[in-house]
């Protein structure tokens, strides 16, 4: 279990991660699992149940999220707790752990009644996904970047796949394999000798088994696609395939380059495609590092037809005319501020141990980082850009 | 129950006019808010003898035309030493925010300078729109926002709520550089200014560095008038098609509240929280029966708004019948309802709100924005606590009453593509 003593939160955040690897197969066991496993427990039987009993824990609430790290599906269950320092009560830390170990670990059977509920949920939320327009377009995006790969499935799976789904089938993948994923633990907050011996009964559920495998994904061909979906803002997307992962020399760099093209308000983009060409309003870039990818969006005008063209053009020049010691000396003096406000929230504190755990390695010190970081090699790191993906989502 | 969350601010006027907030408190960063008090609420307001209007989505352009500096774009400043800056429009202000450690005071000097700087023109207003216009493009693709406008306009005849924070198309069109100009000298001067400074800060040092500032002495007493607004609701009753898979339904109330006072207007806001958790939480029979029975999916949402002159609460869910849901829910407030408040589940639903508070004060920016909501009110975290916990029974018996008395409009929100998703 890992434990970060972070002082100053009035409230306590314990994480448990499921991982396994990617399987087609059981990205919709996952996706019900996750809602369906916070619904009820063995006590509190149903979801009016299980609320009721939340609510006289002090709002301490659960929460549950799956996403893809490499070629890992992780599914979390977050629990925000409001310290019991702050609230001089620890009563009702024991109820809470009784509830979540209940919730989470014990589950005997899954009963029609939760079943039924927590699919109509889910078979709802697929359907209404396109309301829900970046998540739409990021599912359609990796459907394109990654086809013919374990990434392009939407980790909602499909409708058809989870009304297949029955409760036997779902229990004994959470019997025989859910529970036997690797786990891990991790919880951060101003944590006590109290608090944490009542934690220590969650000890014994952890299974560190994943030894990560450093790939990134090969991008043969160009692939320049083009969908339709309702809605009056085009989403273009850019994807540039430079096959740098977290273990690369050069990932700090690329980070940096992304903060420099379109992550914050003076960045080159923003500038340009935004404030100079007045093309959007919305104009971002994230790094998918763990398959080594680089990816810019913009949410333009859908009669503009050659926005996605222009922000090409706009990158070529920024790789073009290359990284100045005076826009390092900037990006670093940004991120570094950045990333100690990002340091500053309780929720932003697990993951990042969570990813250092399961890359097995330590947290650097920024500074330290970042003194690796030069003018050559951000200048280097951009030889590695490769543009691989022209995709846009057209409004019409 | 003694919850330990104060906020200790330290309150100056300093000599060259400027109202400074300071909040001590132990943090990696510093926090800052600059608060002007012009938000999309301002639509009517006098100065001497005169009566003016202000196009919707006029003070969300200001917002975005600040930036602009005679040296440059104050972004690029901000940026170049290390201090995150952005800025935003509620119903009730305009607020310019800071977020760093180093260099912090020199920043918080040139956001003054900055936000007391009009250095607008009438090409910079064109162009802005442009990018405001993709703005509100992106807000108006989001079904949900639509069906807010949707209700609000239904509820309200002329109040300000009707009308998004951002204006529409056509109000942007409407905006001119003079107006622009105009409301920014009624506005943006210290007497409708506020600065709120919170993290580990050597507030003496500070304050020094802030007397030096220099800033414009000018100012006017704006008289914000208020908009004629019946008690009834516009429309009561509505079905309209939307870009949605699955139906909604909204229900939508409005009460007067021009007789209370700030602090029983903050009182009621949080009693109406509780209230609506406390008849139509996931917790209650008849939440779960709607359930059971399939017409609704999971529980119901809720928003409360309570700025100017009138609280709204909106209470809303995706079902496959927004008619008979309707119907159901109709009976159950007019019947059922008022058994499921009790003391005990009153006192059970204030503990979990009040647990609720302790969350949200780990989030330093949300923090800063309720603080600087509340303050000049006189309600800090300690005296939300006091609030929350003096709130009764019959108090809230009362307001269920009154909460059944109000008027009310419903929005059938029907799928362009469905008639009904489970035929």
């Amino acid at each position: 279990m890992i434990l970060s003593h972070t002082e100053p939160f009035k409230t306590i955040q314990l994480s448990i991660y499921f991982s396994e690897k990617i399987n087609k197969e059981t990205i919709s066991y996952r996706f019900l699992l996750s809602n369906l496993l916070i619904s009820y427990s063995n006590r509190y039987p149903n979801k009016r149940a299980l609320t009721d009993a939340f609510l006289k824990l002090y709002g301490a609430h659960v929460q549950s999220q799956v996403f893809t790290f490499g070629e890992y599906h992780i599914t979390k269950i977050n629990l925000t707790i409001p310290n019991p320092i702050f609230i001089g009560d620890y009563d009702f830390v024991d109820e809470l752990f009784d509830i979540v170990e209940d919730m989470i670990f014990k589950k005997i059977s899954f009963d029609n009644e939760n079943f039924l509920s927590s699919k109509r949920i889910l078979i709802k939320n697929i359907e209404t996904k396109s309301e829900r327009k970046f998540e739409y377009a990021k599912d359609k995006l990796f459907e394109t970047a990654y086809k013919n790969t374990i990434h392009q499935f939407s980790l909602t799976g499909t409708k058809e796949e989870l009304i297949k789904i029955e409760p036997n089938d779902l229990l004994n993948y959470y019997k025989n394999v859910f529970l036997n994923n690797d786990i891990r633990i991790i919880v951060n907050g101003k944590l006590d000798d109290m608090f944490i011996s009542k934690l220590m009964r969650f000890e014994r559920y952890e299974n560190i088994s994943i030894k990560y495998d450093d790939k990134v994904i090969n991008h043969e061909k160009i692939i320049e696609k083009s969908d339709k979906f309702s809605n009056y803002q085009n989403f273009i997307f850019l994807g540039y395939s430079l096959g740098i992962n977290r273990y690369h020399p050069r990932y700090m760099d690329v980070q940096l380059i992304g903060k420099l093209l379109a992550q914050y308000p003076n960045s080159y983009l923003f500038k340009t495609f935004r404030e100079t060409l007045h093309l959007a309003y919305e104009v971002e870039s994230f790094y998918e590092y763990d398959k080594g990818d680089f990816y810019i969006y913009a949410l333009v005008d859908r009669n503009n037809q050659n926005a996605a063209d222009i922000l090409i053009d706009l990158v070529n020049n920024f790789i073009l005319d290359g990284i100045t010691e005076e826009m390092v000396r900037e990006v670093k003096t940004f991120f570094k501020k950045e990333y100690s406000s990002m340091l500053y929230g309780p929720k932003s504190y697990n993951p990042r141990l969570f990813i250092h755990s399961i890359l097995d390695i330590n947290m650097d010190s920024l500074d330290e980082l970042l003194d690796k970081v030069t003018v050559k090699t951000m200048n280097d790191a951009l030889k590695y850009f490769k543009l691989f993906l022209k995709y846009e989502l057209k409004g019409k | 129950m003694k919850i330990k969350i104060n906020d200790y601010v330290e309150e100056y006027s300093l000599k060259n006019g400027l109202k400074v907030h300071f909040i001590k408190l132990q943090s990696h960063q510093v926090y800052v808010s600059y608060d002007v008090g012009l938000g999309s609420f301002d639509q009517k307001y006098g100065v001497q003898d005169n009566i003016y209007y202000i196009t919707p989505g006029t003070a969300h352009m200001i917002e975005h035309l600040m930036f602009a500096m005679p040296e440059g774009d104050a972004f690029s400043y901000f940026s170049k030493i290390g201090v995150a800056s952005n800025a935003f429009t509620t119903y009730a202000k305009t607020s310019y925010t800071l977020e760093g450690k180093e260099n912090i005071e020199k920043a918080i000097v040139y956001l003054l300078k900055m936000v007391h700087t009009p250095y607008f023109s009438k090409e910079h207003v064109e162009t802005e729109k442009k990018i405001i216009l993709e703005e509100i493009h992106g807000v108006n693709d989001d079904p949900l926002n639509q069906m807010y406008q949707t209700i609000y306009g239904q509820l309200y005849y002329n109040y300000p709520l009707k009308n998004d924070i951002l204006g529409d198309e056509n109000d942007l069109y409407d905006i001119s550089l003079q107006d622009i100009e105009r409301v920014y000298k009624h506005f943006y001067h210290l007497n409708n200014t506020t600065l709120f400074i919170m993290g580990d800060i050597d507030i003496n040092n500070m304050i020094e560095i802030l007397e030096n500032v220099n800033l414009p002495k000018d100012y006017y007493d704006i008289k914000r008038l208020s908009i004629d607004e019946p008690k009834v609701v516009k429309n009561s009753i509505l079905t309209k098609e939307f870009d949605i898979e699955v139906p909604l339904l909204f229900v939508g109330y409005k009460y007067n509240i021009s007789h209370l006072n700030m602090k029983e207007r903050i009182k009621l806001e949080v009693m109406f929280i509780i209230l609506t958790q406390l008849i139509l939480g996931n917790h209650i029979e008849f939440v779960d029966n709607l359930i059971k029975n399939e017409l609704i999916f999971d529980g119901f949402d809720f928003e409360h708004v309570v700025e100017g002159e009138y609280l709204t609460v909106l209470i809303y869910n995706q079902t496959i019948n927004s008619e008979l849901l309707f119907q159901r829910l109709h009976k159950y407030l007019s019947n059922d309802a008022i058994k499921e408040i009790s003391e005990e589940r009153l006192d059970i639903l204030k503990k979990s709100y009040l647990g609720t508070l302790i969350v949200v004060n780990d989030d330093f920016e949300t923090r800063l924005h309720i603080l600087t909501k509340f303050y000049k009110d006189g309600i800090l975290m300690e005296q939300m606590v006091e609030l929350i916990q003096s709130i009764t029974y019959d108090e809230m018996i009362k307001l269920f009453e009154t909460f059944n008395e109000m008027p009310y409009s419903v929005l059938y929100a029907h799928s362009k593509k469905h008639e009904n998703i489970l035929d």
